[in-house]
């Protein structure tokens, strides 16, 4: 177990008169090897989760317990280069933590290579003269440098187009299960992408009302309705026409490792 | 979306209070009055009057003192600084040493003084800001700054970078702890006891906040272009600024407080 949440709940602004809940006794655990999307509307409670899970933030009330190394990328995370070459800010977080040689090199590859850019042609350029999504990529490469237990990304494609934020998260995931004893846990809006997770974890107003495998979340209309989502666009024709979708639902997979694929019969209610 | 664990220093908190219902020509006279009375007043007593001024003004804000404190948290580092500087290097009786510096009962005695006056500057300034929407602190400015408009000084553009450059406080400081709490999430840590070390360490938050500051700005002029933002003239304002009678009672309150603080300080009233 790299970490578990017991009944966390998180209030901003506590002890004052506009104090603000944004979790409610929150049972969440992430295995090894898991590869977990948290769902939900805007402001129900998904970067709390993160930045609690990432340490940053201390529970209201709660407890939280973590075994494993841990590295979070907020959203807009670009926003966070500030050396002269994309080599040195993808070493910069190993670099603080010792790492050097050969070794930092190849952490520098490695990541590099997993969000998908080629370290001979990047490595010396400057972060400043990248595109947009091309420093995205540099951001989370840097990220990904730290080599951290329990990945936690906070809407890693957000403001992407569908093919950079699937080949960003694709990049990613392999690189998660290439290594043991790793686990991701990601936020998104995009429905399709988390339904190549191994697990989808669906918050409303703070709370978890769903945790399980991506079909038994994603392939529930209603549920993700009283979320304040819509589901896929393949689930909502299955309903309507009456048919079956088998998982994953939509899209390319993860390539998840675990695949429990629970029994889904998508028939219109 | 991430978002601040605490307030930041001079963001506005709107409440139903009598002393955010103040006609901001009020609030802000006020505030310069008190602050001058803090210099003027040369004693313990008449900081201590002002201080209880102070208080009497956040109870009639009804500003949560939790949220005063946490916002003016920051600042207590500068108050410590101030306090230790004064007292090692002024001259006087020697109370003690700390590695090689003596420090002296005058030096405490004046450093204390010091850090209380600093901190009811900054306190005021907070409370002021805290109960005076940038737009209507931006009128006011306009208003006292409007003679000057006569000489062909650009009153309104003065009072709208003033403006701004207040509101961008909290905005800033929305971007530091976000910067931070990101910089952190990927390893790298931004504390150290070396000097050198410690240039480094900020180099991930400096640079990245003055990016974002650049790019706030040019967000900024464009949206202002984009509404066809041309300055003051002709510009017309849907909320009047009125002086009632709860700004006279204010404003005698303001000058009575201060005058009385300042002759306890200077011994002129026994």
């Amino acid at each position: 177990m790299l970490a578990r949440l017991e009944g966390v709940s998180f209030v901003y602004d506590a002890r004052m008169p506009f104090a603000q809940p944004a979790l409610h006794a929150v049972d969440l655990a992430v295995e090894a090897g898991e590869i977990v999307a948290l769902i939900g509307s805007t402001a129900s409670g998904k970067t709390t989760l993160l930045q609690i899970m990432a340490g940053i933030l201390v529970p209201t009330s709660g407890r939280m317990e973590r075994d494993a190394s841990v590295a979070m990328a907020f959203q807009r995370p670009e926003d966070l280069l500030y050396c002269a070459s994309v080599r040195e800010d993808v070493e910069a977080g190993p670099a603080f933590k010792g790492v050097e040689g050969v070794a930092l090199q190849r952490r520098v590859e490695a990541s590099l290579g997993a969000v998908g850019l080629d370290p001979v042609l990047f490595a010396g350029r400057s972060s400043l003269d990248l595109s947009v999504g091309e420093q995205r990529r540099v951001a989370l490469a840097a990220i990904l440098a730290a080599e951290p237990h329990l990945l936690l990304l906070d809407e890693p494609g957000a403001g992407l187009d569908g093919e950079a934020r699937r080949s960003i998260l694709a990049g990613i995931v392999a690189w998660v299960r290439e290594r043991e004893e790793r686990a991701l846990v990601f936020s998104t809006h995009d429905l399709d992408e988390a339904a190549g997770a191994d697990r989808v974890v669906l918050l409303a107003n703070g709370r978890v009302t769903a945790g399980d495998v991506p079909v038994e979340v994603l392939g529930r209309p209603q549920l993700l309705a009283d979320a304040g989502l819509e589901a896929p666009l393949a689930v909502r024709l299955a309903v309507d026409l009456g048919f079956s979708l088998p998982a994953p639902l939509n899209g390319p997979s993860l390539g998840r490792r675990l695949t429990r694929r629970a029994p889904f019969v998508g028939r219109a209610e | 979306m991430s978002r601040l664990l605490y307030p930041a220093a001079g963001q506005y908190l709107a409440m139903p209070s009598l002393f955010h219902s103040l006609d901001p020509r009020v609030k802000l006279a006020g505030s310069v009055l008190f602050v001058g009375g803090l210099f003027a007043a040369g004693g313990w007593r008449g900081l201590a009057l002002l201080g209880l001024g102070m208080v009497a003004q956040t109870a009639v804000a009804r500003v949560p003192l939790v949220y005063l404190w946490r916002s003016t948290r920051p600042f207590l580092i500068l108050l410590a600084f101030t306090w230790l500087v004064q007292a090692v290097t002024l001259p006087g009786e020697a109370i003690g040493r700390w590695g090689p510096f003596v420090v002296t009962r005058e030096g405490v005695g004046e450093g204390a003084f010091l850090a209380a006056r600093l901190g009811l500057l900054v306190l005021s300034g907070t409370a002021l800001l805290t109960a005076t929407s940038p737009v209507a602190l931006t009128d006011a400015l306009s208003w006292y700054l409007a003679p000057l408009g006569r000489v062909g000084v650009p009153v309104w553009d003065l009072a709208i970078v003033l403006s701004l450059a207040l509101r961008f406080v909290p905005t800033l400081m929305l971007e530091v702890d976000r910067l931070i709490r990101a910089q952190q999430g990927r390893g790298i840590q931004m504390t150290a006891r070396h000097p050198l070390r410690l240039l480094r360490a900020v180099l991930p938050l400096v640079v990245p906040l003055f990016v974002l500051s650049f790019r706030q700005a040019d967000v900024l002029a464009n949206a202002m272009v984009s509404r066809c933002y041309r300055g003051g003239r002709g510009r017309t304002r849907y909320r009047q600024m009125r002086f009632q009678g709860r700004d006279a009672l204010a404003a005698v309150a303001f000058v009575l407080l201060v005058g009385l603080a300042v002759g306890l300080g200077r011994g002129w009233v026994p």
